[in-house]
């Protein structure tokens, strides 16, 4: 550890770099105040939500192809990183419609692939267990057990 | 009233165990910058905040806090799978062992157990709101030590995500202030 990296301003901007490309904001806790929507939003979303958020797109997963990446599990991931970014933004800025109409299609795309997910996966929340045989709630692998190389023994 | 979602909101995949980040970064989850402290701050400063905006931004930010404590503690987790008591002293792990094993406890780094001391919750709303702006700027300043020490790419992966929560929410407390001022509180 080089000491006066820690120290110096000069670490602190090397630091900066690091950790930089996470958004635009990331470096600057002193940014504007007053939430510039557009900002925020493209600071801290996914590209691929603009694609996949188009209007004319009624199936989104296939609109203009505009598909978010990855399995299931991951595209409701990012659904519900959106979401929680939206709900963050309006509980400051409840009147802004633009926000609010990206948050009804954030929700009705996500209880989507929910039900999708749900249906032949497993459950993502209790209620989601939809199996009349099985109490499939109580089935790993929970969200900090992962497969294969990073189980612990007793996660098999 | 909470729901429990079975996913992390971020993936933690970390591929090699290392006792000694782990006993650093448990600090995350419950030392005086933890999300810990975070979630119990937020959630607690709500119920006499005067106006709805605030109100709602403490319930959600406090609850995605509760979500962090769950990715913070999986990181803690899989750093720590298999250890041998080789690996345990040699990476300054053992005296986290010996009380806790690898079971996850909310301690900060020096050891010390998680305190309500680290937060605080006020009436007096700017007061808490000032507090909350200091809490993220603190957390946001204990990632950056962490990446310093880390070099792990699976582990900074999370790592970056925390510290860029800590700057969003930042800059909603930020606004939440100018609402209660507006307001003349």
């Amino acid at each position: 550890m080089n000491r006066e990296r820690m120290n110096n301003r000069g670490g602190m901007n090397n630091m900066n770099g690091r950790v930089g490309g996470v958004t635009n904001n990331g470096g600057n806790m002193n940014g504007n105040m007053n939430g510039n929507m557009n900002g925020n939003m493209n600071g801290n979303m996914n590209g691929n939500m603009t694609d996949r958020m188009t209007p004319n797109g009624t199936n989104g997963r296939n609109a203009n192809g505009g598909a978010l990446s990855g399995s299931l599990a991951e595209q409701i991931r990012a659904l519900c990183f959106v979401k929680v970014e939206l709900e963050l933004y309006l509980d400051t800025h409840p009147n802004c419609r633009t926000a609010l109409d990206y948050y009804y299609r954030t929700v009705t795309e996500l209880k989507r692939l929910t039900e999708e997910y749900e249906n032949t996966v497993g459950p993502l929340t209790a209620m989601g267990n939809v199996s009349t045989d099985r109490w499939q709630w109580i089935d790993g692998p929970w969200p900090w057990q992962q497969a294969g190389d990073f189980m612990r023994e007793g996660d098999r | 009233m909470w729901i429990y979602q079975k996913q992390l909101q971020h993936p933690v995949k970390i591929q090699r165990p290392n006792p000694r980040l782990a006993g650093i970064i448990i600090t995350a989850l419950g030392g005086p910058d933890g999300e810990t402290g975070a979630a119990m701050r937020y959630l607690n400063q709500r119920f006499t905040m005067p106006d709805g905006r605030v109100v709602g931004i403490l319930t959600d930010v406090g609850t995605e806090e509760m979500g962090h404590q769950e990715m913070v503690a999986s990181i803690v987790y899989q750093l720590t799978r298999n250890l041998t008591p080789d690996e345990i002293i040699a990476g300054g792990f053992d005296k986290y062992y010996v009380d806790h094993g690898a079971g996850i406890y909310p301690a900060s780094a020096e050891g010390v157990p998680f305190s309500a001391m680290a937060i605080a919750s006020k009436e007096d709303a700017l007061a808490s709101i000032h507090e909350d702006l200091a809490a993220e700027q603190k957390a946001r300043a204990m990632y950056d030590n962490i990446l310093r020490l880390s070099d792990d790419p699976d582990v900074n992966d999370a790592i970056k995500f925390l510290r860029q929560r800590e700057v969003v929410h930042f800059q909603r407390f930020g606004e939440a202030m100018n609402i209660l001022r507006d307001k003349k509180f």
